[in-house]
């Protein structure tokens, strides 16, 4: 039997890292074996010093990103996306916010697969955007109610009255026009004798099938939402659950009998 | 077409903002410096978002991101290689500690000791010690022969296991008062 050559250290290193083929794994194995001490510690270094790496920068994968590297996975950002893709980039970076990103977006994940169409991602922004405004929560004041539904179904491109649901305990402060990518959608805002608000986002309706009333969530924010081949509603707040859906209830009839 | 377009950008843009600690990661290590590496990031993720067409559907993303992410480095060397004056040096320290600039995190030892690499060997030994790729995709990545890589792999730990052994990454001047 011919005496077992030393191994080189480039083999040494493509043994430990498994890059070797079955049989050429088999004899350098049996070379080391053979081998002096020396070898047998080039062996084990590639993987004492993985840990000794793991060790040193894993820290790195568990920090948020920078907020302007963050950013750049938000929908408003335009791009320079070619052409094609470029109309879709919205959409697509909610959704990208929306699944498993949401550390990114600087947003607090959300379980399960409760985030909804994209309409309910940006009732659950601008719920966070105005409901905390204390002094101009609306453009519009709810006084008139009748001709803030009238301005809003115009702009939208879609009929409806605004919902008035003192009965769930809220009254209509106001609402606002908003633009969700480039298209109109309104806003409007109902406060409890708490102080508590909610607010109803409409979009117009695309023409989908009538939905099943659902549920998604963001950090400590709910929303209940519907469609029905007009409308596009969601209805968003912090109470309790139970309450909330009372409510969403509540504004669902409103808009039925509208 | 709208529809499939839609999903397979949405996939696109998750995949990298999954891969995104990835590259934090591995531009630390290489770097070792905070503000560099958040900046070489940075550039990277702009550049594949703006060109998430240009991802062959056979690629994983991680390659495609480290790709990119390396030819944002290159880039970003040649252009600090036209300011000479102003420009930090990165390479060619042969057992100098070059200790992270960063300063507001040490990485300790296992740091100044990858400071005394060559940016080549650093990049093989991190690639494959750190990030777990195989040789072949280290070699695509770094658009060298699988041969290349093995050899500044070998060359890099060897080096590594000997300041580490003897405390070379230390910096080098060592003063001792003298009674």
């Amino acid at each position: 039997m011919s005496a077992v050559r030393t191994l080189s250290d480039i083999e040494i290193n493509a043994l430990a890292d498994g890059e070797l083929s079955g049989e050429a794994a088999a004899e350098a194995r049996l070379a080391v074996a053979a081998g002096d001490e020396a070898q047998r510690a080039a062996l084990a270094w590639p993987q004492e010093l993985s840990g000794q790496l793991h060790l040193a920068y894993d820290g790195a994968l568990a920090e948020a990103l920078p907020s302007r590297t963050a950013r750049l996975f938000r929908p408003a950002l335009s791009l320079p996306l070619p052409k094609g893709i470029r109309r879709f980039a919205a959409a697509a970076a909610i959704a990208a916010a929306a699944a498993g990103a949401g550390y990114l977006a600087g947003m607090q994940s959300v379980g399960g697969d409760a985030q909804g169409p994209g309409f309910v991602q940006a009732a659950l922004g601008a719920h966070k955007v105005y409901a905390s405004e204390v002094r101009h929560p609306v453009e519009v004041a709810g006084t008139d109610s009748e001709h803030l539904g009238k301005w809003l179904s115009k702009r939208l491109g879609a009929d409806f009255e605004v919902p008035q649901i003192k009965d769930a305990g809220f009254t209509l402060v106001g609402g606002r026009l908003l633009a969700e990518a480039a298209r109109p959608a309104a806003l409007l805002m109902y406060e409890d004798g708490n102080g508590r608000r909610v607010t109803l986002y409409i979009e117009k309706g695309q023409g989908a099938a009538e939905s099943a009333m659902r549920h998604a969530a963001s950090g400590t924010l709910d929303a209940y939402y519907w469609t029905n081949g007009a409308l596009a509603c969601a209805l968003t707040g912090e109470l309790d659950d139970a309450g909330l859906k009372l409510v969403a209830k509540t504004v669902y009839a409103a808009l039925e009998r509208g | 077409m709208g529809a499939a377009l839609d999903r397979s950008v949405a996939e696109r843009k998750n995949a990298i903002a999954g891969e995104a600690p990835r590259l934090m990661r591995y531009a630390c290590a290489l770097l070792r410096d905070r503000r560099e590496a958040e900046d070489l990031v940075h550039d990277c993720i702009v550049r594949a978002l703006a060109n998430l067409a240009s991802w062959r559907e056979d690629d994983s993303p991680r390659k495609w991101l480290f790709t990119i992410l390396h030819n944002v480095h290159v880039d970003r060397m040649r252009a600090r290689a036209r300011r000479p004056v102003t420009a930090p040096l990165e390479d060619g320290f042969e057992g100098v500690g070059v200790p992270a600039h960063g300063a507001d995190v040490t990485f300790g030892e296992i740091d100044r000791a990858l400071a005394a690499l060559p940016l080549e060997q650093r990049q093989c030994v991190l690639l494959i010690g750190l990030e777990g790729m195989g040789y072949a995709e280290a070699a695509g990545m770094l658009d060298v022969p699988v041969g290349t890589v093995m050899s500044r792999l070998s060359r890099g730990r060897e080096r590594l296991r000997v300041l580490l052994e003897h405390g070379v990454a230390r910096p080098a001047t060592v003063l001792r008062r003298i009674k």
